[in-house]
């Protein structure tokens, strides 16, 4: 708990504070050493995604070219090509910066997505309840009762295959667990005196929703967010390596995928096949150790004493 | 002048059970300036009178008949069928509320000063800074300290946050305060200094006061007029000179015995025996029929209806309205009746 009793004494407003305890909360997410472990590797990857194009040695779709004019390809590691390249003779160390963009761009865009219809539907279901609340969660039962995989590669086959389309793609399941949650929460909170309180002081539907509800809510969005980000950054993986990325977009699972056509497993090209796998592994356990942070904050029940 | 006239009202909970008359043709007013008083037990309709006051019943709840006007200045609104629009504006404008538990009334999340500027800003155009300053105004006059203003509901004890809501309901100068059950969850002492704010602020601030509770020395503590409900009804209603020297409903008799005085003499306290009828399927005649220690067989034919018994006081009850002095009797009939009861064991 917050130990401030400090306030303040001005009569401009209380809403620095405020914005303190946010940050406090923020702060409390790293508390947890696994979180915090999560948080220096997330730390890195998005350094990766920001800057690694700008530092990156090669244009990642060039081939490299011997001085004779043939490519470059196939070579193991070296200085000037810190991971080697692949059979096209492209550079694998540039190509793994720039897959880092498109794996957070996956991850954020469906986190985002997810969380505000997730949240959007389980509050309007939970608040409501009646036929509207039918509507929506027998919606969610559908929306459950669809098999990921599959459903992803009919909507990208039908869309056109594009990170986009992939994003959609994850979203269109996978804010139904949120709008579980949060429904069931928000019926607990309907409930509550307060939200009578709030109504008797003449507050609208809009308003409570807003200002009583949502905030109460947001800790169970943020922390399923934080899971589809994960979810999201597999998928997408997933996705690409089965051939529906988009051609021209770099990803690790499209690297993954280019080594698995080439068969580099077989031509003992670890270069090609360890660092994506590894990039992608890093960056999901990342999101998962601070998912645990988060998940204390929001139920402090976790949290060791 | 009447401020708020309740006529005919009665509220139905649906059930899977069935419908369950939980407020049945209940009418009472109350006069500007005055402060009355809604007593009875638990489950008897105190609370949905509230809540269908400001129409804030719970979804299977409804208003079934008759109306709420609310008489103000630019004229009268009938609350049992104003549109959502009107009650937005008449509540806590008009009509506010403190809450049964202000532990539970008050958002967590924000701070009491924020929630208190947010009911400001909600109905009037006033700057933050002046809503604000109000706040402070307001804390001051319910006894509370103004530095406090920044505090969370859980950085304040009961007492303070009984006061931070009463300091609420004060916030838009409404004509009519409802409180429901206001000290139910304080420990006496806290009680007693609650109801002494509640006094003072009814002397320095013209409005009237609706206050419910099961309590009746709040009711005697606060109180102009008292109305005495029983399972959904309203059984006396009267002035609390007349009620409480001069009951005329048994129940109401019941309900004062079952209390102890501190003056007087040592009495010992009766208590009622039975519970109230199962409002899913109500009596066809009087509701107190099973606990009656007077009834006749018209009381278990026809209900009996409020009746003036002069000096404003209106009672539902065939017995003492047949001019029986039923407190006289009282005590030896309950004397008969705990031996009767003795002779069975």
């Amino acid at each position: 708990m917050s130990q401030e009793t400090q306030t303040t004494t001005d009569a401009s407003d209380g809403r620095s504070q405020q914005w303190e305890e946010i940050l406090q909360g923020f702060g409390q997410v790293f508390q947890n050493p696994l979180a915090r472990i999560g948080g220096v590797i997330l730390v890195v990857f998005i350094l990766m995604a920001l800057f690694g194009p700008l530092v990156a040695p090669h244009d990642p779709q060039e081939h490299q070219l011997n001085p004779d004019g043939s490519w470059y390809k196939n070579q193991g590691p070296t200085l000037e090509y810190l991971l080697g390249t692949n059979t096209e003779g492209q550079a694998i160390f540039s190509r793994l910066l720039y897959g880092a963009r498109i794996a957070f761009i996956a991850g954020t865009a469906t986190a985002f997505i997810v969380g505000v219809l997730g949240t959007i539907a389980g509050i309007t279901a939970g608040y409501y309840g009646g036929s509207i609340e039918n509507a929506i969660m027998r919606l969610v039962d559908l929306a459950y009762g669809v098999p990921f995989l599959p459903f992803a590669i009919v909507l990208i086959i039908v869309l056109d295959p594009s990170i986009w389309n992939i994003i959609i793609a994850i979203s269109a399941l996978l804010w139904r667990e949120t709008a579980r949650v949060v429904r069931s929460e928000v019926i607990t909170i309907k409930d509550l005196e307060m939200i009578d309180a709030a109504r008797a002081a003449g507050a609208s539907n809009n308003r409570i929703l807003l200002h009583h509800v949502l905030p109460k809510v947001l800790p169970t969005t943020v922390l399923y967010s934080v899971f589809a980000i994960g979810w999201a950054i597999l998928t997408e993986a997933g996705l690409s390596f089965l051939g529906l990325g988009d051609p021209n977009s770099i990803s690790w699972g499209i690297i993954l995928q280019n080594a698995y056509v080439s068969q580099a497993l077989t031509r003992g090209m670890w270069w090609w096949i360890v660092p994506p796998g590894l990039c992608i592994m890093g960056l999901v356990a990342s999101v998962y150790l601070i998912s645990q942070g988060v998940e204390e904050v929001v139920n402090p029940k976790l949290r060791e004493r | 002048m009447t401020l708020l006239e309740v006529n005919d009202l009665s509220i139905q909970y649906d059930t899977k059970d069935g419908p369950i008359q939980a407020v049945r043709n209940v009418s009472f007013s109350i006069d500007e300036d005055e402060t009355f008083g809604l007593v009875g037990e638990s489950g008897c309709g105190k609370s949905t009178i509230a809540k269908g006051l400001l129409r804030i019943l719970p979804p299977n709840g409804s208003i079934t008949t008759g109306n709420i006007d609310l008489h103000l200045p630019d004229g009268s609104v009938d609350l049992a069928t104003a549109d959502q629009r009107t009650l937005q504006r008449v509540r806590w404008d008009e009509v506010s509320m403190i809450a049964q538990s202000a532990m539970n009334a008050l958002d967590p999340v924000y701070t009491i000063g924020e929630q208190i500027v947010e009911a400001i800003q909600l109905h009037r155009k006033t700057p933050r800074k002046a809503a604000r300053e109000r706040v402070r105004e307001l804390f001051e006059m319910v006894g509370l300290d103004p530095e406090r203003i920044d505090s969370y509901p859980h950085q304040l004890s009961g007492g303070m946050r009984q006061r931070a809501m009463i300091a609420m309901s004060l916030a838009l100068e409404p004509s009519l305060i409802l409180a429901d059950e206001p000290t139910t969850a304080l420990d006496v002492i806290t009680q007693d200094h609650i109801l002494e704010e509640i006094n003072a602020l009814r002397d320095r601030i013209d409005n009237s006061m609706l206050i419910i509770t099961h309590d009746i020395s709040v009711v005697a503590e606060t109180c102009d007029r008292v109305g005495v409900m029983y399972a959904g009804e309203l059984v006396e209603v009267g002035p609390i000179e007349e009620v409480f020297v001069e009951p005329q409903h048994p129940y109401t008799l019941g309900l004062l015995n079952a209390f102890p005085t501190i003056e007087g003499d040592e009495r010992e306290l009766i208590t009622m025996t039975g519970s109230p009828p199962d409002l899913l399927d109500p009596p066809a005649g009087c509701n107190f029929y099973d606990r009656c220690p007077y009834r006749t067989e018209q009381c278990q034919e026809e209900m009996p209806p409020l009746t003036d018994r002069g000096d404003d006081q209106h009672v539902a009850c065939w017995v003492s309205g047949d001019g029986r002095d039923i407190q006289a009797e009282y005590s030896t009939i309950m004397d008969d009746m705990e031996e009767e009861l003795w002779q069975r064991l």
